[in-house]
């Protein structure tokens, strides 16, 4: 009984003391309460996105995809920063965690950044910048940059420079890195871009130069060269080559009531010829994809505004006499409907046209259905 | 790889630049260096993924995620900073 007393008596007065307080005070002192909490000169921030997926490809049995990618983002100073990013998966039958990147960036003036570790390579545009799936308008990824198919680094291991210069109304990007390269599988002639631990002292180098003539118009030319024999061995010096070309463009159409974007990327792989059994062929492999949709998002129906219509052509050729020599064309549509600014359903059906080794032809269909989180 | 491709592809590589730098000597834009935070923001926030709208992070939040965008975008710290700051006014 004296305890429900003295509850209700401590209610009462705060309640009166509540009411008594001037509320311009009670604001201010909210106000400063949030500001001791934000004073810190270290900010925390976490990002990052979930998705799930539903395949059935013609001939297997269909399965379900799950990934949870959390990203962990760091503000030290105005000029340390921190940024790294998990990637936990359920595919191919297997539950995997792997980091995604993890980089310490250095912004040294306005126009400069230093980063360190393992990031996004800056000459994937596709990877870099448009694969998280709240992003990529397909539900899944280009071939050229695809396990499998992949004739591009989704990351590098080592340090970049990179920023931006801006000329009037236009602006030149620029990023300049270097790593530890592909490694060359002498038996195959194929080159792992997943390369923890090197196998020469020599070490990739490559860069992206991209032109941004106007807002939403960009266009990006980006190499890498390194060798990837194995040290001391007569593949030593072997070289493998990136020429990549990226192009990004969006625009609204009024009298569509919609914005239509466009997005490309061209990859060249040219791996030099030892001239050394089996590798006795010209080893160049070419890859791309080439992507439109739109989005009537000023549409007066509201189910309208908030669907997308997406195509995409890609393709991998893999060099004539190599024992994974396959050339895949692959045509993909897909319809999407976003939930918010970063959530989304994706419905696509994809057909392959794949020339064989063995100089038949075969196609192959599949309709994936995914949703994709963004936060 | 046949041959012919690898010229096609040059070939139309190359007539893309010359429609950029058309495009580009007509647009008549105002300078980088004299647009605001809201012209900023709308140039540059919409090309990869769709625009997220201000009032979904703190302030606290958008200086940590306008960092981010700037290394992964290139956006000078100019660009950044002024973004940063109509964000943190229209949230
Ligand atoms: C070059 C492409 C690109 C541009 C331009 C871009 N973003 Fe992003 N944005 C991304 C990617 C990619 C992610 C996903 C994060 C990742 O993968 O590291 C992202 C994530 C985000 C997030 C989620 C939080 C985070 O930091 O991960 C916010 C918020 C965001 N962007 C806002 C913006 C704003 C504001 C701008 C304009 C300054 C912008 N973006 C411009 C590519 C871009």
């Amino acid at each position: 009984m004296k305890r429900i007393r003295f509850i209700l008596f401590s209610a009462l007065a705060i309640l009166i003391g509540s009411a008594t307080q001037n509320p311009a005070q009670e604001s201010t002192d909210l106000q400063s309460q949030i500001q001791k909490f934000q004073a810190g000169t270290h900010q925390f921030m976490l990002a990052g996105y979930a998705v799930t997926s539903f395949i059935k490809e013609e001939g297997n049995p269909s399965q379900f995809e799950s990934a949870f990618m959390p990203i962990f983002l760091f503000k030290a100073t105005d000029k340390v920063f921190f940024e790294g990013e998990l990637e936990i998966e359920i595919e191919d039958g297997a539950q995997e965690m792997n980091l995604e990147y993890g980089q310490i960036l250095y912004l040294f003036s306005d126009y400069l950044i230093f980063g360190a570790g393992k990031f996004l390579n800056p000459t994937n545009y596709f990877i870099e910048r448009l694969h998280p799936a709240w992003i990529n308008k397909m539900p899944d990824k280009p071939l050229m940059v695809h396990p499998g198919t992949r004739m591009l680094a989704s990351q590098h291991l080592g340090f970049q420079l990179r920023g931006a210069v801006p000329i009037k109304g236009s602006k030149i990007e620029y990023s300049f890195f270097v790593g530890m390269g592909p490694v060359l599988d002498p038996a195959t002639g194929e080159v792992t871009f997943t390369n923890y631990g090197d196998n020469n002292d020599n070490k990739s180098i490559g860069g992206r130069i991209g032109f941004i003539p106007i807002p939403k118009f960009e266009i990006g030319y980006g190499f890498e060269v390194a060798k990837v024999g194995d040290a001391n061995t007569n593949l030593e010096s072997v070289k493998a080559i990136n020429n990549v070309v990226d192009f990004s463009y969006a625009k609204e159409i009024k009298g569509l009531k919609g914005g239509v974007d466009l997005k490309a990327q061209l990859v060249w792989l040219n791996i030099d010829n030892p001239n050394i059994a089996p590798l006795i062929y010209s080893n160049d492999s070419f890859g791309g994809y080439a992507q439109i949709s739109f989005r009537p998002y000023n549409s007066p129906s509201e189910f309208f505004q908030n669907l997308e219509f997406v195509y995409r052509y890609d393709w991998s050729d893999k060099p004539n006499k190599a024992p994974s020599n396959e050339y895949i064309k692959r045509s993909g549509f897909g319809i999407n409907y976003w939930l918010t600014s970063s959530s989304l359903f994706k419905f696509a059906y994809e057909t392959s046209n794949i020339d064989l080794p063995n100089g038949s032809t075969t196609n192959e269909h599949r309709f994936i259905g995914q949703v994709a989180f963004g936060f | 790889m046949k041959l012919k491709r690898k010229y096609i592809t040059g070939f139309l590589l190359v007539l893309g630049f010359f429609v950029v730098v058309a495009i580009s000597g007509c647009a008549s834009t105002t300078d980088i260096a004299d647009r605001s935070g809201a012209e900023l923001w709308g140039n540059n926030c919409a090309s990869c993924h769709n625009i997220r709208p201000p009032q979904t992070l703190t302030d606290a939040q958008w200086e940590v995620a306008g960092i981010h965008m700037r290394t992964r975008a290139n956006l000078t710290g100019v660009e950044t900073n002024k973004i940063i700051e109509f964000l943190k006014t229209a949230n």
